[in-house]
Order: C-alpha cells, then structure tokens, then sequence
C-alpha cells in the first residue's frame, strides 16, 4: 500500500469574483500521479499555491512533514517544477541555467555543477549543454526544464504539461524519462491535457473540475469500476444476435450487439451478472467464448465525470 | 554522435534510443544544501556575471569611463597643484566624485575651484549603461517566462532581495571602483597623504551604495512594469535625463526655495555625495542661472535647504520605489509569471 505524501485540505483561492480553488481536498500518493481537468478546471492554481507561488485564502496542504504554506521555505527544496509554458534566458548556456538553479535549492557550486552535468545527460542534453538556450527546439527547451525540476533531487516533481509543443520523438523520450523516473521511486504529479499521457505513465489520477476535485484514486481501479454498472463484453458460438435478444428478455441492458460480440452492463461489484449469463447460455445450449470487463479508456472516464459534475450544477 | 542528431538522422527508428538513461541513470543526491543568505549570494552573482557576459556595450562603455578617467588623471597630474590649499584640493576631490554621474544641469558646487580639478563628463555614459543593463533583470526573466521557476526555487522577497543586490554590485562596478581608483590616483597626484583621507573613501563608498541603491530601485520598478526591456531603458534614461536638465528651472523660476533643487535627480545626488563626503558648506553657482555668481549653500545652518531633507528624501524614494517594486512583484498576473 503506497503511502500519502502530500494532502490537500479544502484549499480556497479566488481572483476577484472568479473561485479558482473551491474547497480543493486530495490525497497525492506514492508514485506518479495524474493530474487532470478541463481548463480553467484549478489545476495550475493547485499547483502554483502549493509551491508558494499564489497565497490562499483558506486551507492547507501537508507535504510529508511540512505543513503548507506555513513552511513552504523548507518545502521548496523538496519540490521540483516543470511550468507549462517554454523557458529561457537569453545568452546563457543550459548548463549555466541548469547550474543555477540548483545553487539556489542549496547545492554548492562543484555539486550544483555536477549535478547539472548528470541530470543533463540523464535527459539527453549531454551535447547540447554548452548552447545559449535561444537555440534550443520546443522538445530541447521541455527537457531544460525537466533536468531543472530534477536537478535539486526533489522528492516529488510537478510536471505541468511536460509533453506540450514536443514533436512525437521528443514526446516517446519524455515519456520514457517520466517512466524512468517512476520506476527509481520519484513522486511524480503530472498535470496534462494528454490523457494517454497519464494512462501511460500514471498509477493514480486526481479529476479536477470547476476549483473543487470530482474522482481521485487508482487508475486502474477507476478505469475498470467507474459508475454503478461495469461493461462487459461477451462472445458466444451461436449467434450474438440470437443470444442478446435472450439476455435481454432477463433484464441485460444491451449496449450494442454485431456479429463478433454482445456488450451489455452489469451492476458494479459482483459476480451475479457473470453468473446469471453462464446459466442463460447453459439454457440455450451457447458456449460462451469470452465474457471479459470492457476497459474504458480514460479519456471516456474523464469526460463521464465531467458531464456528470456539469449536470449536477 | 549527439543524441539531438541521431534523433533526426535515424529516421527509421521511431523512437530514439534511450541508452542514456542506463548510462546516466538518476542518481539521489545525499550531501548538505547551503542557507538563505549564501543562496541570495550566489543568485546576486549569476545575475552580476550574466549581466556582464551579456552586455558588449557595457564593456565598451567601462573602457571609455576608465579612459576618460585616465586623461583626466593625466590632466590633473601636470596642472601644477603644488601651491593650491589642502582644503581647495580636497573641495576639488569631492567635487569630482560628487560630479560624476551628473548629467544636465548642475548648480552645485563645491566651496571653491581649483587649478587641475577633475570634472569628468562621463555621467552621461554611465546612465546610459545603468540603464541599458539594469532593464533586463525582471523584464529579461518576464519574456524568458522564468519568474514561475523562480519562484518556485526562492520566495519572493529573497527574489527582490537577490535583483537588487545584483543590480547595486553591477552598478558599483562602474560606479564605486572608478570613483576609488580615479580618487586614489587624484589623492596621489595631489601629493597628500591616503591614510589621512580614509573618511574621502568612506564617503565614496556610501555614497556609491546609497546613489546605486536609489538607481537600481528606479530601473528595476521600470524594469518590472514593462514587458520589454527596450522600453525601461528608454523609460528610465528619458525620465533621469529630461528630470535632471528641466527640474533646475523650477528652481531658477523660484530662487528662494532651495528645496526646488531636490526635485532634480541629478541634483539630488550631487548633494548627496557632498553629504556622505561630509561637506556641508556648499555653493550655488547662480551664474547657470543669472549674473549673481555663487552663493552659499550650506546644509547644517538651519536655513533653506538642509543635510535632513536631503536624507527624507531619499528614504521617500527607497520607501516608494521598494513599495512599487515589492507591490508588483507580490501581485505578478498569470500571464507575467
């Protein structure tokens, strides 16, 4: 069981009239952590009042010990921050930038240097370091600021939007240094627009919507148990047309129905929908070849909870 | 081969090869972190040593300063001082420091004029280059989008703190070690003794640091309210130079109020140097502005304008200037951060 690094207490931040954070509560755990919202959903507002960056006008957050914003000083060093946007000084070499940034999470200068020169090679700058960034690519510029969200050895990096304005080659090495960095531990909190992102490198997921958070927990969890009712897929050796009038003639909800397989819905949690078909093809003399969960994806996931948390309002 | 290169010339491998990460695997880092004050340092010397690497002009313009300063040494050193006052030579030491970044017009002078007393014109220059360096500290960090990460590293008050102290070391580059070189080789070429003018290089120092301070506090607000650093150079070098050269006529539309002159920033400086050099018993040089001549200004005597206006005023721009800068940093938009 992964344990709680960071909890966030009913967080309130507005700007003027508009609620950015509504009484924002989650829970990040261990690992990487997908964080996900349509725009102006609070997420980079969640992000920014963490780091200190924005005060807030109520609640707080604890962050291992520390308890935010009370001690973000101390906290700050334990925080690496990827921003969204694109990043530069002109004239100075990424080395320089990368080296700087560490000297000021408290390294010394031969230790923010080598620190430097390692996390640059770890994300693939290793020969480009020497350029004035000006000349970087949008996927070099992400991996500066990845290497200086790393650079202070943080243990939990925010990412915020770390694949935007990449090409498809420098997203797949992203991607992969995200993995890497999962898989040595590092606590990752990854805010994206890019759904597969998350799927791909996430094993938890916060949903926030309108300031106030709509779904958090395991990934797979959510992915495969959303709603009240589970989809499920099954495939028979008679005819699925034949055998899904059968099944709905005793109460299946029958999503589609073609050639290949019949997707229809069971309720969440138990075992009773399996087990009532298995009886119903017994009875038609079927075999059935396949009944397996349908597994949403999360982009399904996240627009379902989406509409949901809109029709409520 | 680079990694960046054989990303484009392996087109037949979608996905680039990350052998580097077997070979630069992510280390943790176990060893001491230094405290706040040793990282405001070390953040005030990337901002000292960036804006030195990146600003041509600025070494253009220290070699012109230390050049014009030079000749004005050489001037100095043949213009034959031997029967000159200790007391004139040393109104003359402080009328060259207290001259030094004036730029328009200045009825400020010292007591009395001396045979080979340097009056170098490099104000001018200086201004310029102030102003030209010190608009990028915040607007360089607005366009490069960095602030966020900044901040994200440092809280906002170490930040201000950080750029101030960078600006002032930058300026005092072209400000505190001329004036200490070029005071020290006048000193010598006057024949007088060094250690018994130890209170004329105190006052250069603070002067320096008090005229530095007040000089950064205004490029740096110019340079945190625009987006671009073309305009707070324009802004700050029109705003000094226009102040300084329209200002003195109010006081010549209105002799009696000596308080008029504080109103001018090139002014203002002037006095306060005469005020960290300790010199209170000024003059007037009314010849700028009618036929009377010089008249006597003198600090500490109770009448018109005094040493504690001076220093009011100076707080009131640290106070309003700190103020303004702190204010908008504290209330950086989205979109600047």
């Amino acid at each position: 069981m992964s344990e709680t690094i960071l909890q966030a207490n009913n967080l309130s931040k507005s700007y003027g009239d508009f609620l950015a954070l509504d009484q924002f509560s989650c829970e990040i755990k261990e690992g990487v952590t997908g964080l996900l919202g349509p725009n102006g959903a609070g997420k980079t507002t969640f992000i920014r009042s963490l780091l200190g960056i924005h005060g807030i006008d109520s609640g707080n957050v604890r962050f291992y010990d520390w308890n935010l914003p009370k001690q973000i000083g101390a906290a700050r060093d334990q925080i690496g921050y990827q921003p969204e946007v694109p990043t530069t000084l002109k004239r100075i070499s990424a080395m320089k930038y990368v080296t700087h940034m560490c000297r000021l999470a408290g390294f010394t200068r031969s230790a923010a240097n080598q620190r430097a020169f390692d996390v640059l090679h770890y994300v693939g700058l290793g020969e480009a370091r020497y350029r004035n960034m000006e000349t970087f690519s949008q996927g070099m510029l992400q991996k500066v600021k990845l290497a200086t969200a790393l650079v202070h050895d943080p243990k939990l990096l925010v990412l915020d939007e770390p694949t935007a304005g990449c090409d498809p080659q420098a997203r797949e090495q992203i991607l992969r240094l995200i993995e890497d960095l999962g898989k040595v531990g590092k606590n990752i909190l990854i805010s994206t627009h890019l759904l597969p992102d998350i799927e791909r490198t996430a094993s938890n997921v916060v949903v926030m919507s309108k300031g106030k958070r709509v779904i958090q927990g395991d990934l797979q969890q959510i992915l495969s148990q959303s709603g009240d009712t589970v989809e499920y897929t099954i495939r028979v050796t008679g005819d699925h047309f034949k055998f899904s009038k059968i099944l709905s003639e005793n109460g299946f909800k029958i999503l589609n129905v073609d050639q290949n397989r019949i997707s229809t819905t069971f309720a969440n949690g138990t075992d009773n929908g399996s087990l009532k078909v298995f009886e119903l093809a017994k009875q038609q003399n079927e075999h059935i070849q396949m009944i397996s969960p349908y597994k949403q994806s999360l982009e399904e996931v996240f627009i379902d909870v989406i509409t949901e948390e809109e029709h409520l309002e | 081969m680079s990694t960046e290169n054989s990303m484009t010339e392996d087109n037949s491998n979608k996905v680039e090869s990350t052998d580097y990460l077997e070979k630069f695997g992510y280390r943790q880092y176990q060893g001491e972190r230094t405290g706040k004050w040793t990282r405001i340092l070390n953040f005030m010397r990337f901002e000292v040593v960036s804006t030195w690497d990146k600003s041509t002009f600025g070494k253009v313009i220290l070699i012109i300063v230390l050049l014009i300063n030079a000749l004005g040494v050489i001037f100095s050193a043949f213009g034959g001082t031997s029967n000159v006052p200790t007391e004139a030579k040393r109104n003359a030491l402080n009328s060259f420091v207290a001259t030094y970044i004036v730029v328009g017009l200045n009825p400020v002078v010292a007591g009395l004029q001396v045979a080979g007393g340097l009056s170098i014109g490099v104000g001018i220059f200086i201004i310029i280059l102030f102003a030209i360096a010190g608009s990028g500290f915040f607007a360089d960090d607005k366009q490069g989008k960095v602030i966020e990460i900044y901040l994200s590293r440092t809280s906002k008050s170490n930040y201000i703190i950080s750029k101030i102290g960078g600006m002032i070391v930058y300026v005092n580059i072209f400000l505190a070690l001329p004036l200490l070189l070029v005071g020290g080789l006048q000193v010598q070429s006057y024949g007088l003794n060094h250690l018994q003018l130890l209170d004329f290089y105190g006052g250069i120092i603070l002067f320096s640091l008090v005229s530095s301070l007040i000089l950064s506090l205004g490029i740096l607000v110019l340079s945190s309210l625009v987006e671009k650093r073309q305009y707070a150079s324009l802004g700050f070098f029109l705003i000094y130079f226009l102040a300084s050269s329209i200002t003195p006529t109010f006081y010549l539309n209105n002799p009696d109020n000596e308080l008029l002159l504080l109103i001018s920033p090139s002014i203002l400086l002037v006095l306060t140097a005469y005020l960290c050099l300790g010199d209170f018993n000024l003059g007037l040089n009314r010849g700028l502005f009618s036929p009377e001549g010089v008249t006597p200004l003198v600090l500490n005597d109770g009448v018109g304008l005094e040493w504690y206006h001076i220093i009011l005023v100076l707080l009131a721009y640290v106070v309003v200037l700190g103020g303004i800068l702190t204010y908008k940093i504290q209330k950086l938009t989205t979109e600047e951060l």
